[in-house]
């Protein structure tokens, strides 16, 4: 009895350990995937910023609408703390060291892309200042969060 | 022509009168001005990668300039005067070697000593190498290298943490330049430092082949003109990112 007992809570712990796991990782996917949105819309912006594809302010206001949208969900899918994971992930430990720092750059984010959408109401100097706003925020947590090789 | 140093026996031309020592012209004005010009980009390629991304395309561009000066240097190392020639500079090692033995009362060198030529030719290569990999690396949002699209995020990732890591690498190498030819200049009082701002050193008088007594300042110009549309060039040609998939 108290064999099969123990047998059944080792089993049960093993079960425990690998649901943590796969909660992990799906943690870890999602927000990979919701990146990948995010530069799904992006990247538009920036070959127009560039002169590379031709300036389209009715798809930027679309665009950094889209952004606005997600950016909320960084701070929504980040909750979690990984640090302790062995899946492969960029985020930093540092994220939830100082989670209030690391949520008050995403919100930042979020204000800038809806400042794009405004902005892109004004013409395209100030669409581009507003993009340039945009892609520091990006950065700004990118540098300070993200792993770096 | 100089001839009648060069028939004297030696024991009379390192004899205490010192009376052929004299101020001669090592660096060509190309090679000045390029070392300086060198400088000027990699100060500003620093700069301007701490200051943050409103300054990347001016880092952009200290870095594609670095590259053509690197190139410059490479085909000034075959066309340039007797001592910005690698064949002229390039010791063995077993001179390396000796030379470090007696460095502290070695006789000053005309051009590089044995040691300063393997160390300019590794400051020319760590520069060229840091340039290259920032043609393929991006901040992840907006600023990519012409050719970051032509390797995958993670060869590019890769590429990103080589370029952070040579950077240290060209630190401590700038460093201990510094500290060299600071020694030199005011330890071993060789004029180093002088040497590379107007070109002359004083020593003793050379054979003829040993003399420069030209800048080939057309020359330069059309060999840096090259170097500069060989870079100007491949970033031209580069494929444009997939904006639409980004």
């Amino acid at each position: 009895m108290i064999r099969s007992t123990m047998i059944f809570a080792l089993l049960f712990s093993f079960a425990g350990a690998s649901w943590a796991d796969e909660r992990t990782q799906k943690t870890i996917e999602a927000r990979q995937g919701l990146l990948k949105v995010v530069a799904q819309y992006f990247g538009p912006i920036v070959g127009m910023a560039k002169g590379q594809i031709p300036y389209d302010a009715a798809l930027i206001e679309k665009n950094a609408g889209k952004v606005a949208e997600l950016a909320p969900m960084i701070t929504d899918l980040f909750a979690q703390d990984t640090s302790g994971s062995d899946y492969a992930t960029e985020a930093k430990a540092d994220i939830w060291a100082d989670y209030a720092d690391f949520s008050a750059k995403a919100a930042t984010t979020t204000e800038r892309a809806n400042a794009l959408v405004a902005a892109t109401a004004e013409g395209r100097g100030a669409t581009m200042k507003a993009f340039g706003a945009l892609g520091s925020s990006c950065k700004s947590c990118h540098d300070s969060y993200r792993q770096k090789k | 022509m100089q001839k009648l140093p060069r028939q004297l026996p030696p024991e009379k031309i390192i004899g205490p009168m010192q009376s052929d020592r004299r101020p001669q012209l090592i660096w060509d004005l190309p090679l000045r001005l390029w070392h300086w010009a060198l400088v000027v980009c990699l100060a500003g390629s620093w700069i301007t990668a701490e200051a943050g991304f409103d300054w990347t395309t001016t880092h952009f561009y200290f870095g594609y300039s670095a590259l053509a000066l690197v190139l410059f240097r490479l085909a000034w190392a075959l066309l340039g005067t007797f001592h910005s020639r690698y064949a002229t500079f390039l010791a063995s090692p077993k001179q390396v070697l000796a030379y470090l033995r007696r460095a502290k009362d070695a006789e000053p060198s005309a051009g590089h000593n044995p040691l300063g030529g393997w160390a300019s030719v590794v400051i020319v290569v760590l520069i060229g190498l840091q340039a290259s990999t920032g043609l393929f690396i991006s901040d992840d949002i907006f600023y990519a290298g012409p050719y970051n699209t032509v390797v995958s995020s993670s060869t590019a990732d890769w590429l990103a943490g080589w370029h952070h890591r040579l950077f240290t690498l060209i630190q401590i190498t700038v460093l201990m330049h510094v500290l060299a030819v600071s020694w030199y200049t005011w330890g071993k009082k060789e004029g180093l430092i002088q040497a590379m701002l107007h070109g002359k050193k004083t020593l003793q008088v050379r054979g003829a082949e040993e003399t420069v007594n030209e800048h080939r300042g057309l020359r330069a110009l059309l060999l840096l003109a090259l170097a500069a549309a060989v870079v100007a060039i491949v970033v031209y040609v580069a494929p444009l990112p997939d904006y639409e998939n980004y």
